[in-house]
């Protein structure tokens, strides 16, 4: 499929560009550029070579990870030219695996082009009514369907885990009274019930980590991403939230669910209408758009797998630089994040490293050579 | 008539060649005879110079309008019926009502529809000019209907001749919710109504009065923000300013959102699921239509709107908003 040449060029503005990449990563790694638009002229047309494309980056980011980390894990963490030099090697990375699947793609011109063709198809296929307000109603709602597609991505995937949880409670008999007696408060809807509510959830987080004879295994692995966030977010909060999501919200959840499961047959009706009524090239246009559009969404969420990792020991070494330079200097502290080095530590590392910060890196990317 | 003949004009076009209309003033002798044929107007011009039959001598009880329509041929589904239906009830419903004009589709008989107006209040008004006569009332129809459908039913010499006229007594054109009754005595039929009522004094202090009344439904909300909008309804929330992005504040921020809340941030957090949930929208700074935001208020079905820029620095925690994802944009409640 012949895609405009304007779309397939390095995005000039990102909407979602929350750890501004877009000001420092092209500026430090010029070879992003070219990058970036040899790759979109190879698979923005073609769903099945993005989907290998997004696996084969979300590989190579992991194996990149591993290696820098073992580095990392046996060198001197206490100095600070080698924990800038573990940061640029992890921006180098995460600005030719990552940002390129997880934010050149999904939010820029291409990622525009296929929602604005996804909604300008449903427009010549859904039935003209009387009403236009009722007919551009329609066709948002289609739109909607397609943009969420049969997909289950990570807050969906909760949400739907919730009626797995509260099953699975209810069918234990450690747990069924604990079920009973904690939706007694939820559903009294009181903020003074909270501390009571996550005592609870803290005797059966014990009750399942110290679980020895197998019984609470599937409800383990079932709270497994919030168990992950807990650690990593050193609170146990996520597991509170999770669990009381799937007791709070026990019945939405189940429509949720029974949304969801009928969702790949609502696609394909759409698909079957879409069919009769499109031309030949229309149609195929409308089936890259809707396979593009879900495969934005969903490699978002695959390649988001290494935050976990990641982000803990990235932060860590941001930190700690941050502590060295401030034996030596007065920083004024600020929340920072991936590219923190570029905006806020740059300006108190020595002149060397500076230097070496601020210098474009034009080596193409290799896992080699990383 | 001019008006019911346009009316009927336009939807006969679709249908038919030709009609004819044949309408009797009450207490009157007189008949106008009105032939429309469409071959014979296209090559002759001006629609609007139709000749009229005048029939004099008639007998003063017969009074009323008959339609006789020539070649049609239509086919109605049921729900293009059900809609013309509507359609009909509301243009023509006061003449449904008054016996003038019966509507038959696929054998049922077309009901009259009229709109509500606010509290039932009906402004009666009453003046003379240049030795003519008109009264009536005016009201405001609640909202929801075809804006087309404004306006006053005009009557002459105690007939109604007109629905929905917009006779120059709509003082802010942006307000198109204006209905009522007007009865005019002495303007010939010849004359244009509208001019003559605009030229005398008293229809401009009618107009000031009328002015005063519609002040309160001036009040348009105002809009204060805008971003794309990434799902589909309309709220009234109260702005609740949340940081997704420092873990260590995740509880406090938590437990400030309620049921009813408009989460406002940078960008949401799958680990925020629960706050989510308790909300009834999304507004954020950052993102498009693929983003976690835009993709979490469709799957929950709740209205978004993101990437606005500013949402966070604008809009104060507390502040009740309305947020309108169909159009991706905010207003102050």
């Amino acid at each position: 499929m012949k895609i405009n040449e304007q779309l397939l060029k390095f995005p000039k503005t990102l909407p979602n560009d929350i750890e501004t990449f877009l000001v420092f990563y092209p500026a430090k790694f010029p070879g992003i550029i070219a990058y970036y638009e040899e790759v979109a002229h190879k698979i923005a047309g073609d769903p099945k070579a993005y989907r290998e494309y997004g696996q084969w980056a979300h590989d190579e980011l992991f194996k990149g990870f591993e290696k820098i980390k073992k580095d990392y894990d046996s060198g001197d963490k206490d100095n600070l030219s080698f924990l800038v030099e573990i940061d640029q090697r992890f921006n180098k990375l995460t600005c030719y695996r990552f940002w390129i699947v997880n934010y050149l793609f999904p939010d820029g011109p291409l990622h525009d082009y296929f929602v604005d063709t996804l909604k300008n198809m449903i427009r010549k296929f859904v039935d003209v009514g009387e009403e236009v307000e009722e007919f551009e109603r329609k066709v948002v709602q289609i739109q909607r369907d397609f943009l969420q597609s049969d997909y289950a991505d990570l807050y969906l995937r909760q949400a739907l885990s919730g009626v797995k949880l509260v099953k699975m409670l209810e069918s234990n008999i450690k747990t069924k009274p604990i079920l009973s007696k904690v939706t007694n408060l939820i559903d009294q809807h009181s903020q003074e019930n909270i501390r009571k509510i996550n005592a609870i959830w803290d005797n059966l987080t014990d009750l399942i980590n110290k679980d020895s004879a197998g019984e609470m295994f599937e409800l383990k692995k079932e709270l497994e991403i919030p168990m992950e966030q807990a650690e990593f977010r050193k609170s146990r909060l996520p597991i509170y939230n999770m669990l009381t999501h799937a007791v709070e919200f026990r019945e939405e959840n189940k429509m949720l669910a029974e949304r969801h499961g009928s969702m790949k047959q609502k696609i394909d009706d759409f698909f079957a209408q879409a069919k009769q009524k499109l031309s030949d090239g229309e149609y195929e246009l409308f089936e890259i758009a809707y396979q593009q559009s879900r495969n934005f969404a969903m490699f978002k969420d695959i390649i988001g797998e290494i935050d976990p990792q990641l982000l803990p020991l990235w932060f860590g070494i941001l930190d700690k630089a941050q502590q060295i330079l401030s034996k030596t200097t007065a920083i004024h502290p600020r929340p920072i994040g991936h590219a923190g080095m570029f905006y806020q530590l740059i300006w108190y590392l020595p002149p060397d490293l500076k230097a070496k910060v601020m210098t474009p890196d034009i080596t193409p990317f290799d896992l080699k050579t990383l | 008539m001019e008006s019911l003949v346009s009316v009927l004009k336009l939807r006969l076009l679709y249908l038919g060649k030709g009609f004819t209309l044949i309408t009797t003033p009450r207490n009157s002798d007189e008949e106008y005879v009105l032939e429309y044929d469409e071959d014979h107007w296209l090559e002759h011009g001006d629609w609007n110079k139709y000749p009229f039959i005048v029939n004099r001598g008639v007998s003063p009880e017969k009074s009323g309008t008959t339609v006789i329509i020539r070649h049609l041929k239509v086919k109605f589904s049921d729900k293009l019926l059900q809609s013309i239906k509507n359609e009909f009830g509301l243009r023509f419903g006061p003449f449904i009502q008054n016996g003038e004009l019966k509507l038959v589709f696929n054998q049922e008989a077309c009901e009259p529809f009229f709109p509500a107006i606010v509290d039932n209040k009906k402004n009666e008004f009453t003046f003379e000019f240049h030795g003519g006569k008109a009264w009536g009332w005016w009201g405001y129809q609640l909202a929801g209907l075809n804006k087309s459908y404004y306006g006053f039913h005009t009557y002459r010499r105690g007939r109604l001749v007109t629905t929905y006229d917009k006779i120059g007594l709509t003082p802010n054109q942006d307000i198109k919710q204006i209905i009522g009754d007007l009865h005019i005595e002495g303007i010939p039929i010849t004359h244009d109504k509208k001019g003559w009522l605009k030229s005398s004094k008293e229809h401009q202090e009618l107009e000031s009065k009328m002015r005063e009344y519609f002040k309160p439904f001036e009040k348009r909300p105002k809009r204060i923000l805008s971003g794309f909008p990434a799902s589909a309804g309309r709220i009234v929330g109260t702005v609740r300013l949340v940081n997704m992005f420092m873990a260590g504040d995740m509880e406090k921020e938590m437990n400030r959102i309620q049921k009813g809340d408009i989460i406002v941030t940078a960008m949401t957090r799958p680990h925020f699921l629960l706050g989510i949930r308790r909300s009834v929208g999304i507004i954020t700074d950052q993102g498009g239509n693929l983003c976690h935001a835009a993709i979490v208020a469709r799957e929950f079905n709740i209205p978004a709107v993101v990437g606005t820029q500013s949402a966070t620095s604008t809009l104060q925690d507390g502040q009740r908003v309305i947020l309108d994802g169909n159009e991706g944009y905010i207003y102050e409640d």
